[in-house]
């Protein structure tokens, strides 16, 4: 399945200060996603990343 | 005991109202062999339209395409319109257009969760399909995909490839498969392993192998009352398919995706923790397949029973398949531990949650 990916970065819980999600726009639309293996757009991600054609910048301090 | 062998229960009239001990005969009841999920396209929770790649129409049904310009839609039948037995609502119509290339393809398909679905068996694939305009048929065949994670075995695709030759009149078709034993195959690790049912609509030479050289098409399909019946069927069984009930189907539907339309919640006041937040909690109507992701486009409205806000999507939690929260920046902070409601401020405002394969 492809997936465009125009923009992915990590989001910290708020009470944790841990990452908890990915906020990424996914085919024009803008998707909390899980840090979850088996979520399609979780493995789209992955796989663009390890690709090479998609960094996921840092979370905001 | 005794075993009765038939290939049809009629009520005495040969009508097909029969019953077993009160429960009646149909999609949803007693038919677990079919796992087609909104085969008679009664649900498009995403849009009644859209085009390109993915999950852009009916519930399940993917837009499978890389290259022309490809639209899915939904089409109402006229009250009183008559399909076997049925007296369906709406049918999807795929239209296909500007495909040039030997490596274009255009499918309705349809991810039906766990390869172990149909593994060695014979099945056959019916339902109803026209030609809405164009030129050209359309082709079936079957996918088995391992999963990610680990190492899987390497997919297969193209299992019974065959054309169904269209009109331009609704007609029944019946394809029957032999789905490849998964004996010696690995899965992996993710728990996102499925079996495919493709309609090709357009295929180049690329592609002759899964779509029994189909070959490149302008061309709309229209389709309704998708369904699997174990065994070797022929057209005549299309007639006993019934439109499945629709609350379950809807919960079937809403295992991979959710619309909320309007939500409400309730949760409570982060205050400053979160440039002035809220945090709610939402349940969703059925477990779904896994962690979903969540989208909340929308502006929504805020009260902690004194003053009301607006707030924006920030953040999801989604340890599980059940329910997540989801933090919301306010347009002001309400002090942080006061309980704040959630409610539509307007209308059409949406959250969305896909766990689809």
């Amino acid at each position: 399945m492809t997936m465009t990916i125009t923009s992915a970065q990590y989001v910290n819980s708020a009470m944790t200060g841990q990452p908890s999600s990915i906020k990424a726009t996914i085919d024009g639309t803008e998707w909390s996603v899980p840090l979850a293996p088996g979520n399609r757009h979780y493995d789209e991600i992955m796989r663009q990343v390890e690709a090479g054609t998609l960094v996921i910048q840092e979370a905001d301090a | 005991m005794s075993t009765l062998r038939t290939n049809a229960i009629l009520d005495a009239s040969g009508g097909t109202t029969a019953t077993v001990n009160g429960i009646p005969l149909r999609p949803g009841v007693l038919d677990p062999e079919n796992r087609i999920i909104n085969g008679a396209f009664d649900f498009w929770q995403r849009g009644t339209s859209g085009s390109g790649f993915g999950f852009v129409g009916p519930d399940r049904w993917i837009n499978v395409t890389n290259a022309g310009t490809v639209t899915m839609s939904r089409q109402a039948f006229t009250l009183g319109d008559t399909l076997g037995s049925s007296s369906p609502t709406y049918f999807v119509r795929q239209s296909v257009s500007g495909q040039t290339t030997a490596g274009s393809v255009v499918t309705v398909a349809q991810r039906i969760e766990g390869v172990r679905s149909y593994a060695g068996q014979t099945i056959t694939i019916l339902g109803w399909a026209r030609r809405s305009s164009g030129s050209g048929n359309m082709a079936i065949s079957i996918d088995q995909n391992f999963g990610t994670g680990g190492s899987p075995s390497t997919a297969v695709n193209g299992i019974g490839p065959t054309t169904v030759t269209l009109t331009g009149s609704w007609a029944p078709f019946a394809v029957t498969i032999a789905v490849s034993s998964i004996t010696g195959k690995t899965l992996g690790s993710n728990n996102n392993d499925y079996l495919q049912l493709n309609f090709y609509t357009s295929a180049g030479s690329d592609f002759n192998t899964q779509s029994a050289s189909l070959g490149l098409q302008t061309i709309g399909v229209d389709l309704w009352g998708i369904h699997i019946k174990q065994g070797t069927h022929t057209t005549s069984a299309v007639d006993l398919y019934r439109q499945p009930e629709l609350g379950p189907e809807l919960a079937r539907c809403q295992r991979y995706f959710v619309k909320f339309t309007d939500p409400q919640g309730v949760g409570v006041a982060t205050g400053a923790t979160v440039a002035g937040a809220s945090r709610v909690t939402f349940f969703l109507p059925t477990t779904m397949r896994g962690t979903p992701a969540i989208s909340a486009p929308s502006t929504y409205g805020f009260w902690n029973g004194a003053a009301t806000r607006t707030g924006t999507f920030q953040n999801s939690y989604t340890s599980g398949s059940d329910q997540f929260q989801a933090d919301f920046t306010l347009s002001a902070a309400f002090t942080a531990g006061q309980s704040v409601v959630m409610y539509a401020n307007s209308t059409n405002l949406i959250i969305s949650a896909d766990a689809e394969l």
